[in-house]
């Protein structure tokens, strides 16, 4: 997949990325009153296996939420164990959190992030794409992930906070058909 | 005479978003730059009366870039586009002494109305 | 206008709570299914602010309506963390257990321009079914986990219970098998033995002879009969047979005589030997083994008593219990390697007496601590000790039904806990006395 994509396709979308982050940072800098630093967003296209890898991580939560609409996909939310309270904290929750809290808490950063992620992006692109509720997700349970494609395009983003110890990846994954109309959508960005 | 102007980001497609959000009147000669040092070349030869400028960028970021400016060419108008938009970032580009701080995506009018406040059209 | 018709319609049937809100917090819209599960009859009253309608969750909701109008992005509350965060009522007033509804709710920017969030929606689902058989679900699987816990706790005293069971099995079948071979050696033994005090008594006897016939040829004075007479003597080392034989007799009937030893230890740990059952004082028999191993403890160690006054009397079998003590206060001494103290505790409660061996010699190691009651263990060099004494000692408290235990810090020294516990004749009489 990633041949699929020219260099000029990339680049856009690279930037259309760093865009959307860079709104969803903001918008977790203004909740937390705290400085969120930024990765470069990553783009490959992934398959099973190597999905099925990125959930091994035994030191993070997990929480994932679908889009619909002109594109259609899932986002996850990977966000790190250690940092919870503090950015908890940050966020008006009484802390020690307690089971319910601290998954209050994640449900609420993932949604954040994923909401201010997709939405910045597909506002650029003039699509549209609506997000339900994120749940957590616990990949472990999960016998055998049964999946129906073969391979898919997984943008990737890594967000700091920098005053605790937190940190999280938000990563979109579109389903075959949606990366098309990604493609087709880039090109009339790039007439 | 056309005003010289440099349009420094690593994107290709920010640099095309620019060029296309440029009033059509405007009666400009442009320059393009993939980096920070690209973007002080251009300043040194002349080639940037207004520059406008991405933060995140390799070789030498907006940051390192205002900083130069600031300390060599403080006659340079500098326009921050910049998909970081946290006040923080705000903060450290206005001590830096840049005129503006434009959020990405960039829209026209806002480019339009900040050409018109420098007095550029 | 047909449409906007169709649309309150349809949103005044909506299985959905609606409620519209604007930036300070004020009700611009609800929908029927949001007033009605409140109680309210709409044409009562003007629209209120949220957050004076619902005091209790207003600092939630507020912190919820705030972030959407900041961030311009859906926020999401979840039965499971906040089940109940409007007051409405239960969708199953009948039937059901819950008389509140199990709400999810979705807050959303409505209206937006600019940017610029102007209102917005809340959407209430009521989900009651679901976090219902949710809540039955986790409660089952409570339980079981539960059940499951309690069954592991059955398992492992399961376990250990067969390990007893393995452990006096094993004893068991020790006993019996040192039974055998007790009664096996102890004939040998016995004739070996005598035949051996013979062969010692006919030693002296013939040594006699060879001195007196020594004497006669010393008078008889004739140089060559005399020269071959000690060539004869040095050619058989008679000189050395003659000390050397009576000491290897001594020997041997030495060695003897503990085997003898062994095997009437051994006897008595198969239970070859009966003793009585009757009523008798713990301490008087405490007293009496001290007097016996005196000579033992008493260069060794210093003896504390501390006994309880007015100790009942003990169904027992107080020679085989003196055994007991014997062994403990041997160990306890032969644990100490220069000079020490030992400790003898003896307390009562009203169905119990225990008695306490501590010593403060040099311990025992971890490794040991599980075998020390198997027969034929034993930490003493080769010929001090037979192995079989704590054995017997466990073997004559189980016949009790008393308990054996020991503590013990390598360095610092031993403890060895015995608890009789005060039980009925009848109780004690299923350990029939047999003799073999």
């Amino acid at each position: 997949m990633n041949t699929l994509l020219s260099e000029d396709q990339r680049d856009a979308l690279q930037e259309l990325m760093n865009i959307s982050m860079g709104q969803a940072a903001n918008a977790l800098a203004r909740l937390v009153g705290a400085k969120v630093t930024l990765s470069i967003p990553r783009i490959v296209s992934v398959t099973p296996l190597q999905f099925a890898e990125m959930l091994n991580d035994t030191d993070v939560w997990y929480t994932r939420q679908s889009f619909l609409g002109h594109i259609r996909g899932e986002v996850l939310t990977v966000l790190s164990k250690t940092g919870c309270d503090s950015i908890g904290e940050l966020m008006d929750y009484e802390v020690p959190l307690d089971h319910d809290a601290l998954s209050e808490l994640l449900l609420e950063l993932a949604n954040i992030l994923a909401g201010a992620c997709l939405s910045g992006f597909t506002e650029q692109l003039a699509l549209n794409a609506k997000l339900s509720m994120p749940t957590l997700f616990f990949p472990e349970n999960q016998q055998t992930v049964h999946v129906h494609w073969a391979s898919t395009l997984m943008m990737e983003v890594e967000f700091k906070v920098e005053a605790s110890q937190f940190d999280s990846r938000v990563v979109i994954c579109l389903e075959d058909i949606a990366v098309d109309t990604l493609l087709q959508a880039l090109n009339r960005l790039l007439e | 005479m056309p005003i010289p102007v440099t349009i420094a980001d690593d994107s290709l497609m920010s640099r095309k978003a620019v060029k296309r959000a440029l009033p059509p009147e405007w009666d400009v000669d442009i320059t393009e730059a993939c980096n920070g040092k690209e973007a002080l070349l251009a300043v040194e030869s002349g080639k940037a009366e207004v520059l406008f400028l991405d933060l995140t960028m390799p070789e030498l970021d907006g940051f390192g870039v205002l900083k130069y400016l600031h300390e060599h060419h403080a006659k340079t108008i500098v326009i921050v586009i910049s998909a970081d938009i946290q006040p923080e970032a705000k903060r450290l580009v206005d001590s830096l002494g840049a005129f503006r701080f434009l959020h990405k995506p960039l829209q026209a009018e806002q480019l339009r109305e900040t050409l018109f406040e420098v007095g550029l059209i | 206008m047909q449409n906007t018709s169709l649309l309150s319609k349809l949103v005044s049937r909506l299985p959905l709570g609606i409620c519209i809100v604007d930036q300070s917090y004020k009700i611009l819209f609800w929908n029927d299914f949001f007033t009605d599960r409140l109680g309210i009859l709409q044409q009562d009253m003007s629209l209120p602010n949220l957050l004076e309608l619902f005091p209790h969750e207003a600092r939630f909701l507020k912190k919820k309506i705030n972030s959407v109008f900041v961030l311009n992005n859906a926020s999401f509350s979840y039965w499971e963390h906040r089940p109940h965060v409007f007051q409405f009522r239960s969708s199953r007033p009948i039937t059901g257990e819950e008389t509140l509804m199990f709400q999810n709710i979705e807050f959303f920017p409505l209206d937006v321009e600019a940017q610029q969030v102007n209102t917005v929606c809340m959407v209430v689902q009521d989900v009651t079914e679901l976090a219902s058989y949710y809540q039955a679900q986790k409660k089952l699987s409570g339980q079981l986990e539960q059940e499951h816990a309690e069954l592991m706790k059955l398992n492992s005293k399961l376990e250990a219970a067969q390990n007893q069971l393995l452990q006096s099995e094993k004893m068991a079948a020790i006993g019996q098998l040192a039974a055998g071979v007790a009664h096996e050696i102890n004939n040998p033994v016995g004739f070996v033995s005598s035949n051996l005090q013979s062969l010692q008594d006919y030693n002296t006897k013939l040594f006699k002879l060879v001195q007196f016939y020594q004497k006669l040829f010393a008078k008889i004075n004739h140089p060559t009969y005399q020269t071959l007479e000690q060539d004869m003597l040095k050619r058989q080392q008679f000189a050395f047979i003659s000390t050397d034989l009576p000491e290897l007799l001594h020997e041997s009937i030495e060695g003897l005589e503990r085997v003898a030893a062994i095997v009437k230890n051994l006897k008595a740990f198969s239970h070859v030997d009966s003793s009585e059952w009757q009523y008798a004082n713990i301490i008087d028999g405490l007293e009496n083994t001290l007097k016996i191993a005196a000579n033992q403890i008493k260069y060794k160690a210093e003896i504390h008593r501390n006994y309880q006054p007015n100790l009942p009397e003990l169904y027992c079998q107080p020679m085989q219990l003196n055994q007991v003590f014997l062994n403990l206060l041997v160990n306890a001494a032969q644990a100490i390697e220069d000079k020490g103290d030992i400790y003898i505790d003896v307390a009562a409660t009203e169905s119990a007496i225990t008695i306490a061996i501590k010593d403060t010699g040099v311990g025992i190691e971890k490794k040991h601590l599980q075998k020390i009651f198997e027969p034929f263990f034993t930490t003493k060099p080769v010929g001090t000790g037979t192995g079989l004494g704590l054995s017997l000692s466990y073997s004559i408290l189980q016949k009790h039904k008393a308990s054996l235990s020991v503590k013990s810090e390598p360095g610092k020294g031993s403890c060895f806990t015995i608890t009789l516990p005060i039980l009925a004749t009848e109780q004690l009489s299923e350990s029939p006395v047999s003799k073999n």
